[in-house]
């Protein structure tokens, strides 16, 4: 066996896997939260790409200036989707279906959008990070290691967040009993703004994090949201250490799969784990 | 009896207009009719699900493009087989490629719902789009088979040759557009009486309320099986028009813009209604084509009219412009009743 060619495809599925994990945990906030599944989470990802690449790579902004602007455009539309699709009909009867729905015509919505703005062609972007280092025959590609870095310190801070600071507290009291929430005086609203404000910013943090690596169209949203679904659902809707795990696995069984058994049905072995943890294990294979 | 035949009346009517539509069009509104009348047909079997079954499946486009595919990769011929530089020349008739493409919607719709249908809300339509993503992935990658991403093309021209008539060639969308036409009024008859029946009060009440059906004896499984399975073999009825009408098929057709569609169509038209996902597909159609809107704008459009009904018409359209139908009789024949009193 080639060991060096596995390590490849370790560290490769890895890194996937961190993004999967940043991707999904947006989902996990928005479900654990307000217990919807939001489709257009993938179009805040793409957006985020999208307009990172953009800023960087056509008009020549700074790094960090474009990042910044990424997300605060990323948070207005997390926010508005929040206020105007997903607060009309929150609370009515068969909402999880409507919610599902509307957010997927959003989704249909920003995805054509970014069309009509940026055009269908891919963008690609490559940072100062992108060259390539082979230490024993292994490529490590610098923006997978700004990947891991970056992603594992959010996703860090965020578990730390939640547990320890008073809002953080105040979005998980909301996610495990509503109705005791607002007797204790939480203000039901401004936590599931919050909520969604967060939930996109991780979005665009995997959106910009990944567009170094993959390039970017407006039309991935659709395929990213899939791999989001796979996380949550094999995790557990609603499941925040599942769903790192989960991520990272998911990232490194692809990359697996992909050397060893087919390449071109990597992208499968998701769907069907999916599938199969849905008939038999519904839950999620963690509990919450 | 009456009112039944007042239905009667309104569909023969209705269906009288349609034939007369392409009329002395140019052929662009010609292929654009065609293609509402398949993709309406398309719809009406996506609202078996939505509408009667009450449930979601995200993995319906998966047999609309099988049954375009059976038709595809069976029908092509010597001629053709080498300009798709796929290895099959089976040349079937449409009379075998027909009832094989049902089979093969109705036996993947059997195995898809047995296996998903234990399941309810966002967790079935994850499973079955589960589903519909690996075939489509499939078609994708099984290259020599499939054609992959360019897919079948040179599908022959419809012709369907019966002893002692003579033969039907349908190569011109005026044409096809007849043949569409008796296939939609086939299926709107189909499903009308089927949700007459006992079968389909069995799935309406199973919809409103499936705990209490169930206690009283609905076998819940078994029928949304059995709807399931009619559901998937109608799209793949869709499925076999809309290839032969166009003579290609891409995996775009089983792939997730067809989910859009489906969803689309029948959210804004009007679940649980006849005429609701046919006025669904006309919209569709033909509203992107009035305002003369490019392709990603026409989603566009719709991305925000499906936010805008779910908001404010959670009905969709056409139960909401019968309802204000019903009030506009409901008042004027209030005020003539009014004028009667008065008069007197």
């Amino acid at each position: 066996m080639d060991w060096a060619l596995f390590a490849q495809q370790v560290f490769y599925g890895l890194s996937n896997g961190m993004a999967y994990a940043l991707f999904a945990i947006g989902l996990v906030v928005i479900f654990g939260i307000l217990g919807i599944i939001n489709v257009a989470h993938g179009e805040f990802y793409m957006m985020g790409a999208m307009i990172f690449s953009w800023l960087v790579a056509i008009q020549g902004v700074n790094l960090v200036v474009a990042a910044v602007i990424a997300l605060a455009v990323g948070v207005i539309i997390g926010i508005l989707s929040n206020r105007l699709v997903v607060q009309p009909i929150y609370g009515k009867p068969s909402f999880v279906l409507a919610t599902f729905l509307a957010t997927l015509g959003l989704s249909i919505f920003l995805a054509n959008l970014a069309t009509v703005v940026w055009g269908a062609f891919p963008i690609n972007v490559t940072t100062p990070f992108s060259l390539v280092v082979r230490p024993g025959g292994i490529a490590i590609a610098g923006d997978r290691i700004v990947l891991f870095v970056i992603g594992g310190a959010v996703l860090w801070l965020l578990m730390q967040w939640m547990s320890k600071s008073l809002l953080g507290k105040q979005l998980q009291a909301a996610a495990q009993d509503a109705v005791s929430a607002r007797l204790v005086g939480i203000n039901l609203m401004r936590v599931y703004a919050i909520g969604f404000g967060l939930a996109s910013v991780l979005a665009v943090v995997s959106g910009i994090l990944m567009a170094p690596i993959w390039t970017s169209n407006p039309y991935m949203g659709p395929l990213v949201i899939l791999k989001g679904f796979i996380v949550t659902i094999v995790a557990g809707m609603g499941n925040f250490r599942g769903a790192i795990i989960v991520g990272l696995l998911l990232g490194l069984v692809e990359a697996i799969f992909g050397q060893y058994v087919a390449v071109q049905y990597r992208e499968a072995v998701g769907y069907g784990v999916m599938i199969l943890v849905l008939l038999f294990k519904p839950e999620g294979l963690f509990r919450r | 009896m009456k009112k039944y035949n007042k239905h009667l009346m309104t569909y023969i009517v209705l269906t009288a207009i349609a034939a007369a539509l392409p009329l002395g069009r140019d052929v662009y509104v010609q292929h654009l009719l065609t293609l509402t009348l398949i993709l309406a047909i398309y719809a009406l079997s996506y609202n078996i699900i939505v509408g009667y079954m009450g449930l979601f499946s995200f993995g319906h486009q998966a047999f609309f493009g099988l049954g375009g595919y059976t038709i595809g990769l069976l029908s092509l011929g010597e001629a053709s087989a080498g300009r798709s530089a796929l290895p099959l020349s089976l040349a079937w008739p449409v009379w075998a490629t027909l009832p094989a493409s049902l089979l093969v919607c109705a036996i993947a719709g059997y195995v898809i719902g047995y296996v998903s249908l234990q399941m309810r809300g966002v967790y079935l339509g994850l499973v079955t789009l589960g589903f519909a993503m690996l075939i489509w992935m499939a078609t994708i990658n099984e290259r020599h088979f499939t054609g992959g991403v360019s897919g079948v093309r040179g599908i022959p021209p419809f012709e369907l040759t019966l002893p002692g008539l003579p033969t039907l060639e349908l190569s011109s969308p005026f044409s096809f557009y007849y043949f569409a036409l008796v296939l939609l009024v086939f299926t709107i008859y189909f499903i009308s009486r089927l949700t007459k029946s006992r079968f389909g009060r069995a799935l309406v009440a199973l919809r409103e309320n499936e705990e209490r059906a169930s206690a009283l004896g609905v076998d819940a499984f078994k029928y949304y099986l059995m709807a399931f399975t009619i559901a998937a073999t109608l799209a793949g009825l869709a499925g076999f028009a809309y290839s032969y009408y166009l003579r290609y098929i891409t995996p775009t057709a089983l792939g997730i813009t067809f989910l859009w569609s489906a969803v689309i169509m029948v959210i804004i038209g009007g679940t649980g209604t006849l005429l609701g996902p046919v006025i669904g597909a006309f919209i569709f159609v033909f509203v992107p084509e009035v305002f003369r809107i490019a392709e990603e704008l026409r989603l566009l459009l719709f991305g925000a009219a499906l936010v805008v009904v779910i908001i404010f018409l959670p009905q969709g359209i056409y139960p909401s412009l019968v309802s204000l139908w019903d009030r506009f009789i409901l008042r004027r024949q209030e005020r003539k009743g009014i004028e009667g009193e008065i008069s007197k």
